[in-house]
C-alpha cells in the first residue's frame, strides 16, 4: 500500500510551503511535490492604482527584496512613459540593485544555509541554526552579518531606509548619493571583499565535504534564463533576455522585455499558489528552466570584474562551463557577492554619480510597460497595462521563485529518491529535503505572496488516507 | 548627589529602539516613539526607528550601556504601557529578517560578548490594519511610553528636560488625540510619486 509523507511547512526559507512525498508499497519514492500554501494577491489589488504608485506598492511585496520590485516596477513605468532615464539615475539604480543582491545573498548563505553547511546536515537540529553557527565559527557569523549590513547600508544611503525605500520612480530616481555616504561605503569595501573571499574558500571545502548532496540536490539538466550584458557579461539591471539549454546553446534571446510572452508560459497546479512558468517553445515537459545565481553564471561569459572573474574561472574548472547541480547555487551566490562588491566599488568612483539630472519627466505615452531586472533569486518581470490616465488595468508579476518552481519540485523528488529508505524519515534526511529547496533561496513572500517563518510538519500517510506517522518542528 | 553614580560612569550610549510597521496603523507606534526620542537630541542617547529587528542591530546593542525597546502590543490588559525587563533568550531557529528583543540580546552576547541590560515597553494598541494613523489608544500609549522612556533615561544619568519627566497628558486634556512629542512628518502617508 502506498504512503504519503508531508513536510509542512518547510523551514528557513522566506514564506510558507510544504513538501509531500508519495511512497510506493515497497517504500520507494513514487513522487514528490513542493507546495506553496499561502496567497496574497498583489496583482489583483493593484488594479485601479496610478502606475506612479506601483514601485512603492509592489516593494511592499517583500521585506527581503523590496529593491527588486522597486526596480522592475520603475522600469515598467519607464516603458509607460516611453523615456530613457538619465545616465546618473541608471547608475544609481544599478548601485542599489547591487547592494540588494549582496544583502540578500549574505542572508541566504550566512544565516539560512551556513548552519547546514558548517555544522552538517545530520547535526543536532537544536543547534543547527545561527546560534549554533556562532558557537562553531563566530568569526564567520560576525562577518556574514556585517556583509549583509553593508548591502543594507547601500540601500539605506541611497533610498533613505533599508526596507521599502520609495526612491526608485518611473523615469529615474529621487535623489543622488551624498559624498559623505559615498565615502562611507568606500571604507567598507575592503572588508566586504575579504568576507566574500573567505566565504568562497569555505564553500569550496563544502563541495568536497558533501559529494552526495552535491550530486542529489537538484542535479539535472534544465534550461537557464536570465539577463545578459551586450558583451556577454554578467548583468543584473538591463541587457538582453537569454535562454540557453543544458549544453549552453542559446535557444532564445531578445532585447525587448515585452517579448517575454513569446518565451514564457505559466501553468498552475491545484495544490500550490506558486505558478510554474516554463519555456513556451518546448512546452511544460521540456521547458523547465532555472533562474538566479546558478543560471546567471551559466549564461554569462564573464563577471566583468577581476576578482569575480578569477573566481568564475575556478568555479568552471570545478563544475564545468554549464553547472547543473543546484547545490552550486550557494557557490554561485558567493561569486556574485564578490562581483557585486567590485561593481559597487567601480560605480562609487564614477563622477557621473554626482549629477543632479536624475529623472526624465513625461506623461503616459504607452498603455503597456514591462520591466525586467535580476532579483537576487532570479529574473523578475513586472508587466502593467494602464488606461489613458495611467491607472493600472492589469498587472502580471513573474517572480524568480515561481520560475524555479518546476526545478524545485524535481529537486525534492531527486532528494527523496536518493535519500529515503523505508517508511520513516530520519531527521537528517528531512533536513536535506528542506536544504534542497533552500539552495534555490526561495522567497515565497514574493512569489505567492506570503510572509513569515516556516516551522515544519511531516506526515506519513497511507494511500487510503490514514496517517501513519507525524513529526512536528516548530 | 555629588557627581554621577559609578553605575553611570559610562560613555556608551543608551539605545532606544522602536520597531514596527508604519503602514500598519498602530503597529507603527514603536518607531514613532523612537523618532520622538531622537528629536529630543539628548546627549548619550541613540534612538533608532526600525521596521524590523535585524541581526545587524546586535552590534549596536553590544555597544550600548542600556537598551529600551518600544513595541506595539495588541494584548496588554488595562490599556497602559507595560515595562518588562528583558533577558537574552536563544532561539532554536536561525534569524533571518525578523527577530524579537530577547533573541537580539542573545545574539549580541553570542557575537560580541556583551549584552546590556534592557527593558521592553509594550504599548497598548488596537488597530494594526493597513493605515498610517494611530488610534487614540495608541496615541495615549505613545505619550505614556515617552514619559517612561524619559524616566529611564534619567535613571541612566541622561540629562533630560524637566517637562519630559512630568506624567503623560490625559487624552481629555488640551492636547487630546495628539501626542505632542510625536513628529508630525511621520504621520503623513509615504509619498509614492
Amino acid at each position: 500500500m502506498g504512503q504519503r509523507i508531508v513536510i509542512d511547512p518547510v523551514t528557513r526559507i522566506e514564506g510558507h510551503a510544504k513538501i509531500t512525498i508519495q511512497l510506493n508499497d515497497d517504500h520507494s519514492v513514487a513522487d514528490a511535490r513542493f507546495h506553496v500554501t499561502e496567497f496574497r494577491g498583489f496583482e489583483r489589488f493593484c488594479e485601479g492604482r496610478p502606475f506612479w504608485e506601483m514601485p512603492g506598492l509592489t516593494a511592499r511585496i517583500c521585506g527581503i527584496c523590496p529593491v527588486s520590485h522597486l526596480l522592475a516596477s520603475a522600469k515598467a513605468g519607464d516603458a509607460i512613459l516611453s523615456v530613457r532615464i538619465p545616465p546618473a539615475a541608471e547608475k544609481l539604480r544599478r548601485l542599489m540593485n547591487l547592494g540588494q543582491i549582496v544583502q540578500s545573498h549574505a542572508l541566504s548563505f550566512f544565516h539560512l544555509s551556513a548552519p547546514d553547511l558548517l555544522l552538517g546536515f545530520d547535526s543536532d537540529p537544536a543547534s543547527r541554526n545561527l546560534f549554533g553557527l556562532i558557537r562553531a565559527d563566530p568569526e564567520t557569523a560576525r562577518r556574514g552579518i556585517r556583509l549583509r549590513q553593508f548591502g543594507q547600508e547601500v540601500i539605506e544611503l541611497l533610498g533613505g531606509k533599508k526596507i521599502h525605500p520609495d526612491w526608485c520612480v518611473p523615469g529615474g530616481v529621487r535623489a543622488s548619493l551624498a559624498d559623505q555616504a559615498r565615502d562611507r561605503l568606500r571604507q567598507r569595501l575592503p572588508e566586504a571583499i575579504e568576507t566574500a573571499r573567505s566565504a568562497l574558500d569555505l564553500m569550496k571545502g563544502f563541495l568536497d565535504r558533501y559529494p552526495d548532496e552535491v550530486s542529489s540536490f537538484g542535479n539535472f539538466p534544465t534550461l537557464y534564463l536570465g539577463l545578459i550584458g551586450a558583451d556577454g557579461s554578467w548583468e543584473h539591471t538591463d541587457g538582453r533576455l537569454r535562454v540557453i539549454d543544458a549544453a549552453g546553446t542559446v535557444l532564445a534571446e531578445t532585447a525587448n522585455p515585452g517579448a517575454y510572452r513569446d518565451i514564457l508560459a505559466e501553468s498552475v497546479q491545484p495544490d500550490s499558489y506558486l505558478k510554474s512558468p516554463y519555456f513556451r517553445p518546448l512546452g511544460r515537459t521540456g521547458g523547465m528552466y532555472r533562474v538566479g545565481p546558478l543560471a546567471r553564471l551559466n549564461l554569462c561569459k564573464r563577471m566583468g570584474t577581476p576578482l569575480a572573474d578569477a573566481e568564475l574561472a575556478e568555479y568552471r574548472q570545478r563544475g564545468g562551463r554549464i553547472v547543473s547541480a543546484s547545490f552550486w547555487y550557494h557557490y554561485a551566490r558567493l561569486v556574485e557577492i564578490l562581483g557585486c562588491v567590485e561593481q559597487i566599488d567601480a560605480i562609487l568612483e564614477d563622477p557621473e554619480l554626482g549629477s543632479d539630472h536624475l529623472r526624465a519627466r513625461a506623461d503616459v505615452n504607452a498603455r503597456e510597460g514591462v520591466g525586467v531586472s535580476e532579483a537576487p533569486r532570479g529574473t523578475l518581470f513586472h508587466h502593467y497595462t494602464v488606461d489613458e490616465t495611467g491607472l493600472i488595468r492589469s498587472v502580471n508579476l513573474i517572480i524568480a521563485t515561481g520560475q524555479n518552481n518546476l526545478a524545485m519540485n524535481a529537486t525534492v523528488l531527486q532528494i527523496a529518491r536518493h535519500w529515503i529508505r523505508g517508511p520513516h524519515i530520519p531527521e537528517g534526511v528531512l533536513n536535506r529535503l528542506e536544504a534542497g529547496i533552500r539552495a534555490f533561496d526561495p522567497c515565497l513572500s514574493c512569489s505567492t505572496h506570503a510572509l513569515g517563518h516556516m516551522p515544519m510538519r511531516v506526515q506519513l500517510i497511507a494511500s487510503d488516507g490514514s496517517m501513519l506517522d507525524e513529526v512536528r518542528r516548530t | 548627589m555629588d557627581g554621577p553614580s559609578p553605575a553611570f560612569d559610562d560613555d556608551r550610549p543608551v539605545l532606544v529602539i522602536g520597531f514596527g510597521n508604519l503602514l500598519r496603523g498602530d503597529d507603527g507606534v514603536g518607531p514613532r516613539v523612537a523618532e520622538a526620542v531622537a528629536g529630543w537630541n539628548l546627549s548619550g542617547v541613540v534612538a533608532l526607528a526600525v521596521h524590523q529587528l535585524l541581526p545587524e542591530l546586535a552590534e549596536s546593542l553590544s555597544h550600548a550601556r542600556f537598551v529600551i525597546f518600544a513595541d506595539a502590543d495588541v494584548g496588554p490588559p488595562g490599556g497602559s504601557v507595560i515595562v518588562s525587563p528583558l533577558a537574552p533568550r536563544w532561539s532554536l531557529h536561525a534569524i533571518a529578517h525578523v527577530s524579537d528583543p530577547p533573541v537580539l540580546l542573545a545574539l549580541a552576547q553570542a557575537l560580541y560578548g556583551r549584552c546590556p541590560p534592557a527593558i521592553l515597553l509594550r504599548i497598548p494598541v488596537r488597530d494594526v490594519n493597513v493605515g498610517c494613523s494611530l488610534s487614540p489608544l495608541a496615541e495615549t500609549g505613545a505619550r505614556q511610553a515617552l514619559h517612561r522612556i524619559a524616566l529611564h533615561l534619567a535613571e541612566q544619568g541622561v540629562v533630560v528636560r524637566p517637562d519630559m519627566l512630568s506624567p503623560a497628558r490625559s487624552r481629555t486634556g488640551p492636547h487630546a488625540g495628539r501626542p505632542p512629542e510625536l513628529p508630525e512628518g511621520l504621520r503623513e502617508q509615504d509619498v509614492l510619486q
